[in-house]
């Protein structure tokens, strides 16, 4: 009898342990439990904004930094002791460069991975969300999810000019560790496609945009809905389609997607005011997409400004170019021909210490609203895809809305395509310094010169390579 | 010894005695013989025989006629088997005769003779009459018989007790008692009987020259179990037990040190692995790092340290309960009574997913029974720094190097105002030299510490209630000044019993500071120039600046005193606060079967803090705009708690010859822990020492910490069974299931099974009696390690807390996750042989084992295309095959002189090898080599790599030809055996194991009247060491800062000098700036011998304790660690040196 309590007493204390074992510290949780709420959800798409926030990719590299270097916009290429020079020249080998190279690669999967992993588990959890998240959360991961391995075709394969159907990178769907064959540069594109249209799609339930934290429209207190800039949201699709578009050749296509977006109520062009008074040096009423990047003063004082903690940083990893007396910034901005009036030129390089830097990643304004934003995609953009696919008459046009914007004189009439390119080459010069878009142009283009480089551009040039890991790990 | 010569029948089972015997025994046996018969014969004369015998057989065998006999009367016979020789087959009728008749009858026409003592039928052989013959060794042998002696077994209470077994000492000779718990057994008077029940303290019993029926009573074991292994969980007699375990008691510890349970092990035993830290030497605030027999993982952690591969802590048990290293290393060793290491799997299996490093079983001293006792344990300690490993440069030797290294030469393109300033400079230091300035900076840091500690414990209670108190305050400063250890402790023990419940509550504090020297590290001070003062010659304060610096030039360099922040009011000390309550109930529902419950539940506060003022020399380059940043302090608060829980069941039981032990229970645990860093800058006054007083935080920095939740639920059971304790069988089985397990898995089985055979106990194998024990035993099973990373298995988020998005936090992948993924398994075979001799004054133990880690827990690469470069798996296979050796020797064992004289030796053999390893850990030697050829700080020494078919401790370097005579260059084997000068990582072969071949102790307790003498050595062969000394300090040496004075008499000066080091200055005279890196010629064999321990005890003698009221009064001597011998000179004690100790301990008893 007593044998028989103690044994009912065990049995009830070791019953139900299952659950008591699944403890784990506040700052882990496991996939399961995370995609038990909508929330859990949210979070992880908030890891995936974080992700790409990093240094190593859109915080840093991939905008002001690296990409910016490979397009010359610094003048890297001309001092041999500067931290970026290999990367310059074009040296993928350097021990340094590969690096940042690898790094990218690495850190845009992880990212993927992360949000495979949102889709994976997103189906069976239809019923967790509230009227609508469902379809923003599902769209903003596909949609990001191609948005990212674009930019990985764009570094990585050829250019589809060049090469088209040569392997380029493996489009990743799965979350299993496993390999994940080499997809060619237009099936990669086709897949892309494919999830934007379908995460466009989906995002087309709320279109709305707003520049602040709270949505106006949004009462219910569903943060989702808030501050969709900061969001891959439906113009974002679009206008990613429309950069796809083009990208691949479909100028018709491109053209549609990026008149849906010049369309749009929510972007308006930036004006001078907003630069002046509110420090806005990054155009935040133009972001079709941007992301939140928290803290952003330490890069600028690392690369934009000449001292940083009183200690001079050194020539050796500022990034700037030559302004001035008809340096590459003044010819970047065409002074000698009326460029001056230019707010770009005017609000957007300023002097520090003895030296003019780019002010783009300055982070001044008094509001901190205004700081902390890394844009991937703006306004102006869409109208230089519009006046790509355009005729020359319409691509003038196009083009003259932005320099009207911007403070320019309108281009002279009657100027045939070859002009045209070069003036749409010279506003992504000029629209995009510091931002990381002029390098997939020139590549776009399969450019055989790219500005103010002394090295040919060819597929050396334009084909970063895949980390060794990625190729000895693929047999 | 007497029982040797006598033959002992149970029942009817009969041995033949052994003839061959040593005259002085012989004659003693006649003695005694003699003294027998005599009252044998008394006896016969009076006794009436009338019981009747009924028989009726034909042409029987005599034998079966005394079965017959035996069974109707209960009496027995006594004969030695040639007594029967011609003995004729019987043919009787009789019908209820009296037994006296019949045996007449029986005998009259045989040639046995017999009489009858008590219910003992003794036969002799009718034509041996004569008993005064005093010489015939076969009349002897026939009549020395055992008598029958009865009695009985009772409990505490009187109750009888059946199935106790009775057996007489050094026999074979054993009976069992009946249901009214009474026996007989046939023993001689001076025999010994050892009454033995489970879970009853067994006892021993002498029997008396006419003894009538023996009454005892047993009493049930509450705490103590004379020769028993604990784990912990059960407790098992050593004579059942099967598995691989060492015990200790503390007296064993106590002769060799009297503060470190720890480093006492090391010394008894040579499975505990502890390598002296030759970095930080006697640093008291370092907690040691330990292994048990071989490295059963793979060490992940610092690639670069020699130390490295011992990684593999075991599991600490105090008292039925996990704790830390940490509160091993702080525990009082006067609460300390038994200290056990489990090893094998069936010792450690129980232990389930912990076990696979071993077990360090400690049990604490319970409080006994009687009246109020008083015991005062105090201990003094002198530490003086060892420097014996130290040669270094004086003032004018090390001008001398600067000269020959040309540091003062520059090139004539430099213009002769350089060649100027430098001769200056030199000229300078000379004058200095000369002036007598030869600073042995060694010094200035240390001092001799005295430290002490002082220990109480009060106890006593009766029956019902027994209590203890304990309070101790150890005091252990180090040879660093200002850096000390600081130990205050306090605990209450009570315990009650009450009919069948038994309540014991043990609960105690322990409060520790662990304060570092404002020094800093000893390794600066080796570095200074001797021809640099520390103080103002004037003033005589401490110089902050030893050398300005005017320009840029190496020869030229800022140099500050490491002495200096030591004047300064700094902090940098951790502390901690535990609170530990133990509780435990017993009910014994039956006397053989029991029901524990164990609760425990702990909790540790930390703190720490790191406090530099402005003044400090770490600020000297903050430049003025940066003033709010000077001076820092950094806070760090952290809570440990830890709840475990136990329920279990024993079971204990002889049925016959079969004993029974059966343990089954439950175990839960939650180990929590949490901390945080706050760092604060800018403290302008050094007075204003609190965090309080900071300017601000540090731009851009947030605070740090970490947390953690670990929970764990076991299920287990043990069962051991003895047939007549001759042949054994454990069995042990453990279910854990870990919070660190996948939710789909958090379950995992363990297990062992063991044999053993007393041989000693065998009936038909003829034993010598030369031997008390010879057991054989065998055991497999599988037992999991610890490290085992909780996001390994399951697909993990971690919270992106250092950032955020928008105003959200967000929430990323961790890791991959592999469903698969199985828990790391040790299968561990153990074969053994206990063999004690001479009446125990030899005992052996011997172990062979192997331990081999299959799926060994690695990480396995992939395409970082799939999100993540690895994944974790179980890959790989690391193997340790070992033996292990025991011996203690009793020279002298007198133990009514009380003198003893024994020497102990053990050693172990390991063999490590990796069988198998992933591509992952072959990346890792990359990343190793990487550390070598990289151009910031590039590691000199050899790194650790893993190779199949080589331990994990082999060290890997580039074979050296040695010097080149005419250049000065190092001429090295390529990995191919050509020659060249260039080092290259691709060249490092295997060129030795840090892990020695053969290591263990030995030593000698010598007693004599009280006094007691001990010496302990330990001993590490066959192993290999790279000489960071030769490398560092002679080799590389920095000929701007002091070094080794090899570097004088042993390095290349000029062509054709045969050195064996490479030139201070190359050919053409500039200084040598390129660096050596692993080379075999660094590689020593490293035979070394440690003197842990002389110690000199006195116990006074009773008549003195009993006029001062006193049980005990002892007092011991030691001198720790007062020498080494090795074959590789090196320094020892880098960043803190090593330290003797000299110390004097008193241990008083009152009543």
């Amino acid at each position: 009898m007593r044998i028989l309590l103690v044994s009912i007493l065990l049995i009830t204390i070791a019953s139900g342990c299952n659950k008591w074992l699944d403890a784990k510290p506040k700052t882990m949780v496991e996939s399961e439990q995370l995609f038990g709420s909508e929330k859990g959800f949210e979070d992880a798409m908030y890891g995936v904004y974080t992700t790409m926030g990093e240094s190593s990719l859109y915080g840093e590299h991939l905008t002001m930094a690296f990409l910016d270097v490979l397009a010359q916009q610094y003048n890297c290429q001309t001092n041999p002791s500067h931290n970026f020079h290999q990367a310059s020249m074009y040296n993928y080998q350097d021990g340094a460069v590969k690096a940042i190279i690898d790094n990218i690669w690495t850190r845009m999967y992880y990212g993927i991975t992360n949000l495979n992993n949102v889709l994976l588990n997103i189906e069976s959890k239809k019923d967790l969300f509230r009227p609508g998240n469902y379809e923003l959360i599902k769209g903003e991961a596909m949609g990001l999810r191609a948005f990212m391995h674009f930019d990985l075709l764009r570094l990585f394969g050829s250019s589809p000019v060049s090469g088209a159907s040569k392997p380029a990178i493996p489009y990743v769907t799965t979350v299993s560790g496993g390999v994940t064959p080499l997809s060619t540069v237009n099936a990669v594109l086709d897949s892309v496609i494919a999830d934007l249209t379908e995460a466009s799609q989906l995002l087309s339930v709320y279109k709305t945009v707003s520049l602040t934290y709270y949505s106006p429209e949004n009462s219910s207190g569903n943060t989702w809905l808030n501050h969709r800039q900061a969001h891959f949201n439906y113009w974002a699709a679009e206008a990613t389609l429309a950069r796809v578009y083009l990208y691949k050749g479909d100028k018709q296509k491109a053209l549609t997607h990026a008149q849906n977006v010049i369309g749009a109520e929510y972007f308006t062009f930036q004006t001078s005011d907003r630069i002046g008074n509110l420090k806005d040096y990054t155009f935040i009423p133009e972001h079709i997409f941007a992301l939140s990047k928290f803290n952003i003063r330490p890069l600028e004082n690392k690369y934009f400004r000449v001292t940083t903690n009183g200690a001079n940083a050194g020539t050796n990893i500022q990034l700037t170019n030559s302004y001035g007396n008809g340096g590459a910034v003044d010819q970047i901005y065409d002074i000698a021909s009326g460029g001056v009036s230019d707010v770009r030129y005017a609000h957007l390089w300023q002097l520090n210490g003895s030296v003019y830097f780019p002010t783009k990643w300055w982070q001044e304004s008094g509001n901190p609203v205004y700081n902390n934003w890394v844009p991937l995609i703006r306004l102006p953009e869409m109208y230089y895809i519009a006046a790509e696919c355009s005729d020359p008459a319409t691509a003038t046009s196009y083009l003259n809305l932005v320099r009207e914007k911007r403070g320019l004189p309108s281009l002279p009439a009657g100027l045939d395509a070859t002009a045209i390119q070069e003036e749409i080459r010279k506003e992504y010069q000029k629209e995009f310094y510091a931002e990381g878009q002029l390098f997939y142009y020139y590549k776009r283009l399969n450019s055989s010169t790219i500005k103010f480089s002394v090295i040919p551009a060819s597929d050396q040039v334009y084909i970063l390579p895949l980390p060794d890991a990625e190729l000895q790990y693929r047999n | 010894m007497q029982n040797a010569a006598l033959f002992l029948i149970k029942r009817h089972k009969y041995y033949a005695a052994k003839t061959s015997l040593p005259v002085r025994q012989v004659l003693l046996v006649m003695k005694l013989t003699v003294l027998l018969l005599t009252v044998v014969f008394m006896n016969v004369t009076a006794a009436s025989f009338s019981q009747g015998v009924s028989f009726n057989g034909k042409k029987a065998d005599i034998k079966s006629v005394f079965r017959e006999i035996e069974k109707q009367t209960g009496y027995f016979f006594v004969y030695n088997e040639p007594v029967l020789q011609n003995t004729r087959p019987v043919s009787i009728k009789a019908e209820n005769i009296p037994l006296l008749e019949f045996l007449n009858l029986l005998f009259k026409d045989q040639p046995v003779d017999f009489m009858i003592k008590s219910k003992t039928i003794l036969l002799f052989r009718k034509d041996r009459e004569g008993l005064n013959s005093e010489n015939d060794e076969t009349l002897l042998s026939e009549l020395a018989v055992a008598l029958p002696i009865t009695g009985l077994v009772t409990d505490e209470k009187g109750n009888p007790m059946a199935g106790a077994t009775v057996t007489i000492k050094n026999t074979k000779q054993a009976v069992v008692t009946g249901a009214d718990g009474r026996f007989t057994i046939n023993a001689s008077p001076g025999d010994v009987l050892i009454i033995t029940f489970v879970n009853y303290a067994s006892q021993e019993v002498k029997v008396a020259n006419n003894s009538d029926t023996i009454r005892i009573s047993l009493k049930p074991i509450v705490a103590e179990l004379e020769d028993a292994v604990v784990n912990g969980i059960y407790r098992r007699p050593t004579e059942n037990y099967t598995g691989s375990a060492q015990t200790y008691t503390v007296e064993d510890l106590r002769k060799i040190n009297n503060t470190n349970v720890l480093a006492a092990l090391r010394s008894l035993d040579a499975s505990m692995q502890m390598p002296s830290n030759i970095i930080s030497g006697s640093d008291p605030n370092q907690l040691p790092q330990i292994q048990i027999r071989g490295a059963n993982s793979i060490a992940n952690a610092d690639l670069t340290s020699q130390y490295g591969y011992v990684s593999n802590p075991p599991l600490f048990i105090l008292d039925g309960f996990e704790v830390s290293l940490q509160k091993i290393y702080d525990l009082d060793m006067n609460r300390v009574s038994k200290v056990t290491i489990l090893k094998d799997a069936a010792a450690t299996s129980i232990y389930g997913s912990k076990a696979a490093n071993g077990v360090l079983v400690i049990e604490t001293v319970q409080p006994k029974r009687g009246r109020l006792q008083l015991d005062y344990n105090n201990n003094i300690s002198l530490s003086m720094p060892d420097l014996t490993s130290y040669n270094l440069l004086n003032s004018e030797q090390k001008l001398q190097v600067e000269l020959a290294a040309g540091i003062y030469n520059t090139l004539p393109s430099l213009g002769i105002h350089v060649q100027e300033y430098r001769e200056e400079l030199y000229n300078k230091r000379l004058a200095e030299a000369q002036r007598g300035v030869n600073t042995y900076w060694l010094s200035q840091p240390l001092q001799t510490a005295i430290g002490q500690k002082h220990s109480i414990f009060l106890g006593g209670g009766d029956e019902y209630m027994r209590y203890g108190a304990d309070v101790s305050y150890n005091h252990a400063p180090g040879v660093m000044k200002g850096s000390k250890r600081e130990n205050a402790s306090g605990g209450i023990n009570l315990l009650y019993r009450k009919s069948n419940l038994q309540f014991t509550n043990y609960l105690s504090v322990t409060h520790n500071k662990s304060v570092n020297s404002p020094y800093g590290s000893f390794s600066s001070y080796a570095r200074m120039n001797p021809y640099w003062r520390p103080t103002d010659s004037v003033t005589g304060r401490i110089n902050k600046i030893l050398q300005p610096s005017v320009g840029d030039a190496r020869w030229d360099y800022l140099t500050y005193n490491p002495m200096y922040n030591a004047t300064l009011k700094t902090h940098n000390y951790t502390k901690y606060l535990n609170v530990t309550n133990n509780f435990q109930s017993d009910w014994n529902i039956q006397p053989d079967l029991k029901l524990s419950t164990r609760i425990s539940i702990s909790t540790q506060k930390v703190d720490g803090v790191v406090f530099l003022p402005a003044d400090a020399v770490e600020f000297v380059n903050t430049p003025d705009s940066l003033f709010s940043t000077r001076g820092h302090f950094k806070q760090t608060t952290g809570v440990n708690t830890s709840y475990q829980g136990d329920v279990f069941l024993n079971y204990g039981r002889n049925f016959g010859l079969h004993t029974l032990f059966a343990t089954g229970g439950y175990h839960i645990q939650q180990d929590r822990s949490y901390s945080n860093t706050i760092t604060v800058q800018g403290f302008p006054n050094a007075e204003m020492d609190d965090i309080l007083f900071g300017l601000q935080y540090p731009i851009n920095e947030k605070p740090v910490g970490s947390e953690s939740v670990l929970r764990l639920v076991s299920f287990f059971g043990n069962l051991s069974y003895a047939y007549d304790y001759r042949y054994l069988l454990d069995v042990s089985f453990r279910r854990d299931g870990s919070s660190l397990f996948g939710s789909n898995k958090h379950f995992a089985p363990f297990w062992s099974v063991g044999l053993g055979w007393n041989i000693h106990k065998e009936h038909f194998i003829q034993v010598s009696e030369k031997i008390d024990r010879l057991k054989l035993r065998v055991s497999v099973g599988s037992t999991g390690s610890q490290n085992f990373p909780s996001f390994a298995s399951a697909q993990t988020y971690t919270y992106l807390t250092a950032t955020r998005y928008l105003n959200h936090i967000g929430a990323a992948m961790y890791s991959l996750g592999n469903p698969d993924l199985r828990w790391q398994q040790t299968n561990k075979l153990n074969a053994g042989m206990d063999l004690d001799l001479f009446n125990n004054r030899i005992q052996t133990s011997f172990n062979y084992y192997v331990e081999k880690t299959n799926d060994l827990f690695t990480s396995i690469n992939t395409t970082p295309s799939s999100g993540f470069s690895s994944f974790y798996s179980n890959l790989g296979t690391v193997q340790n095959k070992g033996i292990e050796l025991y011996l203690t020797a009793f020279v002298l064992k007198n133990e009514a002189k009380r003198t003893y004289w024994n020497f102990y030796g053990n050693a172990l053999h390991n063999k490590n090898t990796l069988l198998k390893i992933s591509d992952a850990l072959k990346d890792l030697n990359d990343k190793a080599v990487g550390e070598q050829t990289k151009t910031n700080n590039p590691i000199t020494a050899p790194v650790l790599q893993y190779n199949e078919g080589q331990s994990v401790s082999t060290i890997y370097a580039v074979r050296s030809l040695g010097i080149d005579p005419s250049t000065g260059n190092e001429i090295f084997l390529t990995r191919s055996g050509e020659q060249t000068y260039r080092w290259s990582p691709l060249d490092e072969v295997p060129v030795g194991d840090y892990q020695p071949k053969l290591s263990g102790n030995a030593g000698t307790n010598f007693m004599y009247n009280g006094f007691s003498v001990n010496v302990s050595l330990r001993f590490e062969l066959g192993g290999q060491s790279y000489n960071r000394t030769l490398s560092d300090r002679v080799e590389n040496a920095d000929p701007i800062y002091n070094v080794d004075a090899r570097v004088l008499t042993d390095r290349w000066q000029k062509a054709g000098d045969h050195a064996k080091y490479k030139g201070l200055a190359t050919i053409d005279g500039t200084t040598r700036t390129d660096i050596t890196k692993a080379s075999s010629r660094f590689v020593q064999d490293n035979n070394t011998m440690y003197c842990d321990a002389i110690t000199l005890g006195y116990q006074f003698p009773k008549r003195i304790t009993e006029r001062l009221s006193m049980t005990r009064f002892q007092c011991y001597f030691y001198i720790n660690n007062p020498f080494v011998v090795s074959s590789i000179k090196q320094e020892r004690g880098i960043d803190y040196p090593f330290a003797r100790n000299y110390s004097l301990s008193l241990q008083l008893s009152f009543k």
